[in-house]
């Protein structure tokens, strides 16, 4: 059996609104349980793709599972370690074994900063090799992400890149650590159709190669079923459904789940609608 | 074919005016859709797509230059219009846009019922309390928002209900060509679909001539009859969606339907496309879409293609419908 | 200074494809220099502040050399006339710059490092610290400056680089207000969450992507306490609680109030000099705005 990368313990979230002075002062208070009772396990070198639509709680679970949230209750386990509460060096250790990747390239990268920066960072950050090793590190992730020729790319802008280059560049950052576990939330919806296939190819590649474990976080059954080998469907901060990717696919249990495939279903080209 | 379609657009050109040149972003385009009838816009980011419906409707900014041979609605010869009477007679009334993003630009301190009454009150500033409230109602019902929730404030609205107010603001004087840009882009696929299918049903029920601009495929083969192919500005391929979406001629058109994950049928890698769009201030002169093509030969950087006009679904390519087109997107993984 | 309400959890904005804001440099400076008046205003500075440098080597008189020629009005041989003690204007106006930039400098350099650091702090942490940061600005703000300096120097002494010191450590809420706006903002964006998760601990990423990315309000207001600094400095020299070491625009109109019937120009010269300085900087900071942001003009006009 492959051992557990991450596993998780009845994890929840709740984030408490103040709805007002009035209401605030009536004692009222709006909670959101954005994250409830999760168990979720993510096995070395899996890919799992966690579904569901907008608001169901998949990016705060994504946040806590790479602790930039702060969970309400339950645990993280990390390799057997509980990580729930740990702090300070302890937590940037473990943020440098577990790296998320953004949905919005637009806003993921600081606008000043060139790519040679912005990939350069987490290394500088976590203190890692010399100022050589560093510029090696990076022209390699930028290779292994196929912004070539390095030098192309090493001095550019944000700006001056399209949604799926900077995308790439996130991905780069993301794996000049050699983390073992990439969260990715969401990392192509924001893309273009044409070149979402060229950003989730790598993200396999990557994956593939290095052996990295992956929680894929999308609302597309599609890429869902041509990213992981299994998928958790999540509904109101639940996970209601969870198991491997062709089974849930042919055989869903969960009445959420055959709403997300009808979905899904609808656009995929060729497909006759029953009706 | 003269007259035959309720909307006729021939040869529009839209170019900016940039510092280095001009963007040419609309470089030619024909289009015809009939009353009911939808048609679909594809073509990846920056090809042109919003351009082409901000051109039709004029309202594009001020470094943009646009000319149009023909454009007719029904019996108008739109393309004639000075300006003054565009925006009395046309803009809105007869053609109007569900806008990019527009569902994040609903006024955030004005209750979303009162936001489509004041769209309906500019234009019929004689209409009494009673007719406002009438043709607001009427709205909601036909987008579906309970009538209750007329007083919410935009951010009291799911991104579904927000994108179906702005859908009924571009409705609110009986309009017979609404162009949607992109008007699901921002939603869940379960959202998405139920927006898709209220604009479907709005189109049967109203008559309306519906233009549907995505860059996701997936979403015109839902949504419409037709669909034109974009590329740098050019249409290039161009017919009933059963048509082009069952065997693509160009292999553009391919590859953006190689590129699809699918949820059904053997997994396939999905085709990535190289490279990137050209730069349509200084175009490739003959086939635009060379650089980037699985099947191009010598012939496709010399000779521009021409469009094949006689076809069924016509394409801008001089090797239309050709055998290996079929092998894309057939890598299995495991 | 209010402390953080809790604000609703605001839809994402779709950005526009590429971010055209405040792109490149070069966008930035075409954007300034279409403000006319903060271009030339630009250039008055600049004259300004060669002046103050070489104020010691250009082919001036001596600035302190008395003379029996007193009271003249502005002629070939002076440009600006003599004063009371028949010392040349032109030269004192001119050394006076001198005192003039250091004030701004060092005064509107001080409050704005100070500023940005508390207000980024404040900005960035929010709860009880933010609290702390935000009631102490709120005092500074609520005090009128002017006379708090006034107090300050008369009890405690006028050498400049106290007076400086003084202006600095009493102008400095305004910057950190507008920092602490631009940091609630900033870190809320996924480029400063991003780099948390790239293990920055907090100061770095403050110094790094916050506050990088949240100057350009605070660099405009430093021109404009620049211009106060300069008015509060002249203030002081005004009601004599100036440097008597230094020659200072405030000082020599000081010195002419008394003569403003034999020879305005004492006082008329170095006050136009004040004068064009602080509207130029004031200018200068109006062009900032519009070349940090370019939206505001276009709106402005439509
Ligand atoms: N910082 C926060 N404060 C308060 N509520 C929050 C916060 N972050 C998320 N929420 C709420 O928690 C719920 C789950 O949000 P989350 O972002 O995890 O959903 P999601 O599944 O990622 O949705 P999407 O597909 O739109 O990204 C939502 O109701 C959201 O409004
Ligand atoms: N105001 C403008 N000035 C100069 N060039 C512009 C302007 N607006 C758009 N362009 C350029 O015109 C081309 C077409 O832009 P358009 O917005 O129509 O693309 P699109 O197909 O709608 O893309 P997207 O899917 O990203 O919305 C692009 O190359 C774009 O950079
Ligand atoms: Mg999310
Ligand atoms: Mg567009």
């Amino acid at each position: 059996m492959t051992p557990n990368l991450i596993q998780t313990r009845s994890l929840s979230k709740t984030y408490h609104l103040r709805t007002g002075l009035i209401a605030g002062i009536m004692g009222r208070r709006d909670d959101v349980h954005a994250v409830q009772d999760v168990d979720l396990v993510v096995k070395e070198g899996e890919v799992v793709a966690l579904v569901g639509q907008s608001g169901s709680g998949k990016s705060t679970l994504g946040r806590l599972l790479v602790r930039l949230e702060d969970p309400s209750s339950g645990q993280v386990l990390s390799e057997g370690r509980n990580v729930t509460a740990i702090t300070g060096a302890e937590l940037r250790k473990y943020r440098r074994r577990a790296q998320i990747i953004f949905q919005n390239p637009y806003e993921s990268l600081d606008p000043r900063y060139t790519v040679a920066m912005s990939v350069g960072e987490p290394l500088a950050l976590f203190g890692i090799g010399t100022r050589r090793e560093r510029a090696e590190r990076i022209r390699q992730a930028l290779s292994d992400v196929g912004l070539t020729p390095v030098d192309r790319y090493l001095g550019s802008h944000p700006h001056e890149l399209s949604g799926g280059q900077r995308q790439r560049v996130s991905i780069a950052r993301a794996l000049v650590v050699e983390p073992a576990l990439i969260v990715a939330d969401e990392p192509v919806s924001m893309l273009d159709a044409s070149v979402r296939s060229g950003v989730m190819n790598l993200l396999l590649d990557i994956q593939q190669a290095n052996g990295i474990s992956c929680v894929f976080i999308t609302h597309d059954l599609a890429a869902a079923r041509h990213m992981s080998q299994r998928v958790a469907v999540m509904h109101a901060g639940r996970i209601v459904e969870q198991g491997p990717t062709d089974d849930l696919i042919a055989n869903p249990q969960h009445e959420y789940t055959q709403k997300l495939i009808d979905a899904a279903l609808v656009n995929e080209i060729g497909h006759q609608p029953s009706a | 074919m003269t007259g035959g379609s309720f909307v006729e657009v021939r040869g529009l050109r839209v170019g900016y005016k940039v510092p280095h040149g001009v963007v040419q972003a609309i470089d030619g385009v024909d289009l015809t859709i009939d009353r009911g009838e939808a048609l679909g816009i594809v073509g990846e980011s920056g090809c042109g797509k919003s351009t082409l419906g901000l051109g039709l409707l004029r309202l594009l900014p001020s470094n943009a230059t646009t000319s149009v041979d023909t454009f007719r609605v029904g019996d108008t010869d739109v393309a004639g219009l000075s300006q003054a009477a565009f925006r009395r007679e046309v803009r809105w009334k007869r053609v109007s846009m569900v806008f990019q993003s527009a569902m994040n630009s609903l006024n955030p301190v004005r209750r979303v019922g009162e936001q489509v009454a004041d769209a309906y009150r500019l234009h019929h500033p004689q209409a009494s309390k009673r007719e406002v409230q009438a043709r607001v109602d009427r709205l909601f019902e036909l987008v579906d928002i309970p009538r209750a929730r007329q007083r919410n404030y935009a951010h009291e609205y799911s991104g579904g209900m927000r994108q179906r107010a702005v859908i009924a603001l571009s409705l609110v004087c009986d309009p017979d060509v609404v162009i949607a840009d992109e008007a699901t882009t921002a939603l869940d696929v379960v959202v998405q679909n139920q927006i898709l299918d209220a604009l479907a049903d709005l189109r049967t029920e109203l008559g309306i001539a519906l233009i549907v601009i995505s860059h996701d495929i997936g979403v015109i083969s839902h949504t419409c009859d037709r669909v034109a192919v974009m590329y740098a500005g050019q249409v290039v391929e161009s017919g009933a969606v059963a048509d082009v979406l069952a065997s693509p001629r160009h292999p553009y058109t391919a590859s953006l339907m190689a590129a699809l994950p699918r949820l059904t049928g053997p997994r396939f890698r999905p085709v990535s496309l190289p490279g990137s769009p050209p730069d349509l201030a200084d175009p490739p002169t003959a086939c635009r879409f060379a650089p980037r093509c699985p099947i191009a030969a010598d012939i496709c950087t010399d000779v521009p293609p021409a469009f094949d006009p006689d076809h069924r679904w016509p394409a801008r390519c001089h090797f239309a419908g050709d055998e290996r087109l079929r092998q894309l997107g057939t890598e299995r993984t495991s | 200074m209010t402390a953080i309400t809790p604000q609703p959890p605001t839809p994402p904005v779709v950005p526009p494809k590429a971010s055209r804001r405040g792109q490149s440099q070069r966008m930035f400076w075409r954007e300034f220099a279409r403000h006319t008046a903060a271009r030339w205003s630009l250039a008055i500075i600049a004259l300004f502040v060669f002046a103050a440098l070489a104020a010691d080597v250009l082919p001036l008189q001596d600035p302190t050399a008395i003379s029996s020629e007193a009271y003249t009005g502005p002629s070939g041989e002076h440009w600006f006339g003599t004063d009371h003690l028949g010392r040349d204007m032109f030269s004192r106006t001119v050394h006076g710059a001198r005192v003039a930039i250091i004030v701004a400098l060092g005064s509107a350099g001080l409050a704005t490092a100070i500023g940005i650091v508390v207000g980024a702090i404040a900005g960035y942490t929010g709860g009880r610290l933010d609290d702390l940061l935000s009631r102490t600005a709120d005092v500074f703000l609520l005090i009128p400056v002017f006379f708090l300096v006034v107090l300050i120097v008369a009890l405690f002494g006028q050498g400049l680089f106290f007076v400086v010191l003084i202006i600095g450590l009493t102008t400095w809420p305004q910057s950190a207000r507008l920092m602490r706006a631009e940091a609630m903002v900033l870190r809320e964006r996924v480029f400063v969450v991003a780099a948390r998760a790239s293990g920055g601990r907090g100061m770095q990423v403050l110094f790094r992507h916050v506050i990088p990315n949240g100057l350009s309000p605070v660099i405009t207001n430093a021109t404009i306490l620049m211009g106060q600094a300069i008015l509060v400095e002249a203030g002081l020299s005004f009601l004599g609680l100036g440097d008597p070491q230094v020659m200072s625009w405030g000082r020599m109109i000081f010195d002419g109030r008394g003569y403003l019937d034999l020879s305005p120009w004492m006082s008329f010269f170095p006050g136009l000099a004040m004068f064009l300085l602080v509207l130029s900087l004031n200018l200068v900071g109006d062009g900032l705005t519009q070349a940090f942001n370019p939206k505001l003009r276009r709106r402005g006009r439509a």
